[in-house]
């Protein structure tokens, strides 16, 4: 009788080793996921244009959440990326030969007053318009370019209450160049944050340009500290490292002050900015008719209860969520200051045009304090 | 066995075959010179190009810019500067750490060694996040001190910038140091002992003498790496509002109002530094080898620390409990903590984080999937584009093999972010788009920039294994008929088995955790790793979650690099110390 072994060919008793195995399942591990990437890479290269998805380009918090019901009430997918609105305005720059996004949604209508010189835009007078506040106009563009979705104070005197007693706290800008707020003030980075630049901007309009530059100069004079965006600002000022903060009202200092953060906002007897959140069509969008439904979404009072939901049932995780709403039928939690406040409201053109030459001046000031 | 293979292969290369081979190598060379050109020389060409003669812009005016105005050439002064500081502090524990660890009978030498390398392929900002989870307001050190931690905003300062660079880099003098003792060995300074000197005069006058261009050479390359690092000026660097040269450059492209043409000048001078750094440091190494001695025939005489033994491994572990120890231990604290504000109670711990990474789709475990797959893809593919053209740097002579030479020596000197800078510049054209090549905002950009910046490293890693294969077995299968993929499938990728997977590796983990050419290309929307980390710990402020996904995706890379290691078994591991050791 034959060998068991010599009825079968060499091939298939020849041992494969565990090793071999191991290599060979190793490969096709490999094998696969660079398949997938390749196949993964060339469909996002075509993603773009024409498809039923809305790419929507965002800075303020909330956009997500928005988006969310949007697609959930509409159908139609978005696509949201979000980041600051200093990146965000470099990404919608830098893809001018090819713009890639819809919709822009940003925390900076100096910026977008910017986008809407260079033609970036599309006017849509959406109909909401019809039905917003007065003061909301004020920020938005006369020719529908862009839109305020979200009214704040940039520049506000947000301070810690275990330093400052509410006598104590500033009350006008000039306070805080006094000996008491040496290395004290803490403002977030007009490169980065849209309306911390609107607050700089305020200043120069209010005081003049000379005028205005000499009272930064001195504010850097008397220690102030720049931080990337506002949450280190804020957390300066929480923790007691600085008393006060040139900061925006909206993002996050009501969150912490729901969460029992130590922290008042005092508004500048001359002047706060009024900081619109902005909303507008990108010109060459492929996908017109879904980019104006969600304009008119995230301008109605559904979309605004929707934004503001967060600080509305007092969960409160996104700071945007406390906005002053542009619809007057939709109400904002009663913590949120929204009357008394000496609105400045920056001449956004003006500022936009400005906006190089003012962030440079204001680095170098920062570089030499 | 790849000669038994040879007359096998001379009937393949026989009539109609041989046409199809000699067509096939063609398009195969065609092909990945195209790569190199596209992938490399294209963006770097329209880097210079937009310094050089910026578009409606007097030409090298972007260069009179940046030195002309303080805001910008502020940067310049802070990078170098904290680049000198950090070549001392470095050396500092460098030096005395490399003759501990080369000459004395201190306990744990090995192991510290060991650590040496861990430090050194750490990507820099995965440490500055560490630093940022034990030091912020909030912070770890913060809550083991009831809120009191007194560095939590002086930290984010110069000082805590050449703190981290200073525990980064020190293992690039260590190891410099270490070549440079085990080239002279000891015979010197037994000479100097049996002439009656004493211990450490003989150091003195004769051994450190000798190590000084070895430890020179090793602060250059310090220097170089603290000009060109992006991970930590992009992280405590940002925090403190203290410009450094890769941080401008990102900030010129990245941020509003853009600037490319600034942006190329100061990479361009960037560059020039790394390129005139690191000439300096080739130089100094050449001349340091006719001063080696060979014919040694035993090890040196270990140093006895006698009663000085405890003391100094107590400071050997602080070095290395600050190094690694201080920002891992906090984040693997962090990460386990549900409520960071409620502290170090333990209810407060948990796996919370790591779930809450694990659901999220966009920053969370999407991210970290994408960086995955991209790392793979490009490992990959970097990995065959680069045995190419090692095989024709290899076997090609004259101008052909001069110019591959010099485009993978040149591009090994750029920074990430200068590489970065020169793909925006390069794709984002207005021609391309018109000519329907509309790649800038893509993955597929990402995927190949990957390539275009590790392509080059793994030429120069598979040279030094490729020399190993001597030239004859190739000249027999090429006198045998065989042609070049035949060559390269059937006997140089076998014979370069360990030099392959080692490189592929090395490729994997930089692509996993590679932050500048994610946080410069990254389609909108579609995150890295790095880019969702930064996010994380910056505008979010979230490095709860944060410090989770690390820990995930460190625990994921190092799972990776077991299991080839197993599967390939001690394959892998020499030669990429190996190559490690190259790239220094």
């Amino acid at each position: 009788m034959a060998d068991p072994e010599e009825r079968y060919p060499q091939a298939f008793v020849s041992r494969v080793s565990r090793r071999q195995v191991l290599r060979g399942g190793l490969m096709l591990g490999v094998g696969a996921p660079v398949l997938g990437t390749f196949l993964e890479a060339c469909g996002s290269n075509t993603g773009s244009g024409g498809g039923a998805a809305l790419q929507l380009y965002s800075s303020t918090d909330t956009a997500q959440q928005v988006a969310d019901a949007f697609a959930k009430q509409s159908g139609t997918k978005v696509n949201n990326y979000n980041d600051d609105a200093g990146v965000v305005l470099a990404r919608i720059e830098a893809e001018t030969a090819h713009p890639r996004a819809d919709v822009y949604l940003l925390s900076d209508a100096e910026g977008m007053a910017g986008l809407a010189q260079q033609g970036r835009l599309l006017a849509y007078m959406s109909p909401q318009r019809n039905t917003m506040t007065d003061l909301a106009l004020k920020v938005s563009d006369p020719t529908g370019l862009f839109t305020a979705v979200g009214l704040s104070g940039a520049g506000s005197f947000i301070y810690n209450t275990k330093a400052l007693t509410a006598a104590q706290a500033p009350v006008d800008w000039p306070d805080l160049l006094k000996a008491q707020f040496k290395d004290q003030i803490a403002i977030t980075d007009p490169a980065f944050s849209g309306p911390s630049y609107g607050a700089i901007f305020g200043i120069l309009q209010r005081m003049g340009t000379d005028a205005g530059w000499q009272y930064i100069t001195a504010l850097f004079h008397n220690g102030m500290k720049v931080f990337k965006t506002n949450t280190p600002t804020l957390a300066a000022v929480e923790a007691g490292g600085r008393s006060v903060a040139l900061a925006q009202d909206s993002a996050a200092f009501y969150d912490k002050v729901a969460k029992g953060a130590p922290l008042a906002v005092n508004y500048a007897s001359s002047g706060t900015v009024l900081q619109g959140d902005v909303i507008a069509i990108e010109a060459k969008s492929a996908n017109l008719s879904a980019a104006r439904a969600f304009v008119d979404y995230v301008l109605s009072a559904t979309g605004q209860t929707t934004e503001i939901g967060d600080a509305a049932t007092g969960k409160g995780v996104s700071g945007d969520a406390w906005i002053i709403p542009v619809q007057p039928n939709v109400t904002q939690d009663s913590a949120r200051v929204a009357t008394g406040i000496n609105w400045t409201i920056v001449d956004l053109a003006k500022a936009a045009q400005q906006e190089a030459d003012i962030k440079a001046k204001f680095k170098t000031l920062a570089g030499a304090a | 066995m790849s000669l038994a293979a040879a007359p096998e292969l001379r009937t393949h290369a026989r009539g109609d075959a041989w046409r199809r081979h000699l067509a096939l190598d063609r398009i195969v060379v065609a092909v990945a010179l195209a790569c190199l050109a596209v992938l490399i020389v294209f963006p770097l060409a329209m880097l210079l190009m937009q310094a050089v003669f910026p578009a409606g812009a007097v030409p090298l005016g972007p260069f009179v810019e940046t030195f002309s105005t303080p805001s910008n050439y502020i940067a310049i002064i802070d990078s170098i500067g904290i680049g000198l500081v950090v070549c001392v502090t470095a050396s500092l524990i460098g030096i005395p750490l490399a003759i501990l660890l080369n000459r004395t009978d201190l306990p744990g030498r090995r192991i510290f060694e060991a650590l040496v390398w861990v430090d050194f392929f750490t990507p820099s900002y995965l440490v500055s996040l560490g630093w940022t989870a034990l030091m912020q307001r909030g912070g770890f050190l913060d809550l083991t001190l009831g809120h009191m931690n007194p560095f939590a905003s002086s930290f984010f300062s110069p000082f805590g910038i050449a703190l981290v660079l200073t525990f980064k880099l020190f293992p690039f003098v260590y190891l410099a140091a270490s070549a440079g003792l085990q080239a002279i060995g000891a015979e010197y300074e037994e000479a100097a002992r049996v002439a009656g000197s004493g211990r450490l005069h003989a150091w003195l006058r004769i051994v450190i003498p000798l190590l000084r261009p070895a430890i020179l050479a090793g602060l250059i390359l310090v220097f170089a790496e603290v000009i060109s690092d992006f991970g930590i000026a992009a992280t405590i660097g940002q925090q403190a509002g203290f410009p450094l040269m890769t941080l401008e450059v990102y900030n010129y492209v990245s941020s509003w109002p853009i600037n490319y043409p600034l942006a190329a000048a100061m990479s361009t001078f960037l560059v020039l530094s790394m390129g005139a750094a690191l000439g300096v440091q080739s130089l100094l190494l050449r001349r340091r080898s006719y001063q080696v001695i060979s014919g040694r025939a035993h090890q040196p005489n270990q140093i006895a620390l006698g009663a000085w033994k405890w003391a100094v491994l107590g400071a050997t572990i602080l070095v290395f409990a600050i190094a690694l120890g201080a920002p891992f231990t906090a984040s693997i604290a962090i990460s386990l903590m549900q409520n960071i504000g409620r502290g170090l109670e333990a209810s407060n711990f948990g796996f919370q984080n790591y779930a809450s990474v694990l659901s999220d789709l966009h920053l969370g475990i999407g991210a970290l999937w994408r960086s995955v797959e991209l790392s793979i893809g490009a490992a990959t593919l970097t990995s065959v584009l680069s045995l190419l053209v090692t095989y024709m740097i290899y076997r090609w002579r004259g101008l052909g093999r001069l110019v591959l030479n010099n485009v993978t020596v040149i591009s090994m000197v750029v920074p990430s972010i200068v590489m970065a800078a020169g793909y925006v510049f390069a794709f984002n054209q207005a021609w391309l788009f018109n000519a329907g090549i509309a790649l800038y905002g893509t993955l597929l950009l990402l995927l190949l920039s990957y390539i275009g910046q590790q392509v080059s490293m793994a030429v120069r890693l598979h040279l030094s294994g490729v020399q190993q294969i001597s030239g004859s077995l190739i000249d027999a299968a090429q006198v045998s008929g065989a042609r070049m993929l035949t060559l390269l499938v059937r006997i140089v990728l076998p014979l370069m088995r360990k030099s392959i997977v080692s490189v592929w590796l090395l490729t994997f983990v930089i692509i996993m955790f590679d932050l500048a050419m994610s946080e410069m290309l990254y389609p909108p929307g579609e995150p890295t790793l790095g880019v969702a980390l930064i996010q994380k710990f910056g505008d979010l402020g979230n490095i709860g979650t944060g410090t989770a996904m690390m820990m995930l995706a460190i625990g994921f890379v190092l799972a990776v690099v077991l299991i080839i290691n197993i599967v390939f078994r001690g394959d892998a591991r020499a030669n990429q110390l190996a190559g490690a050791q190259r790239r220094i």
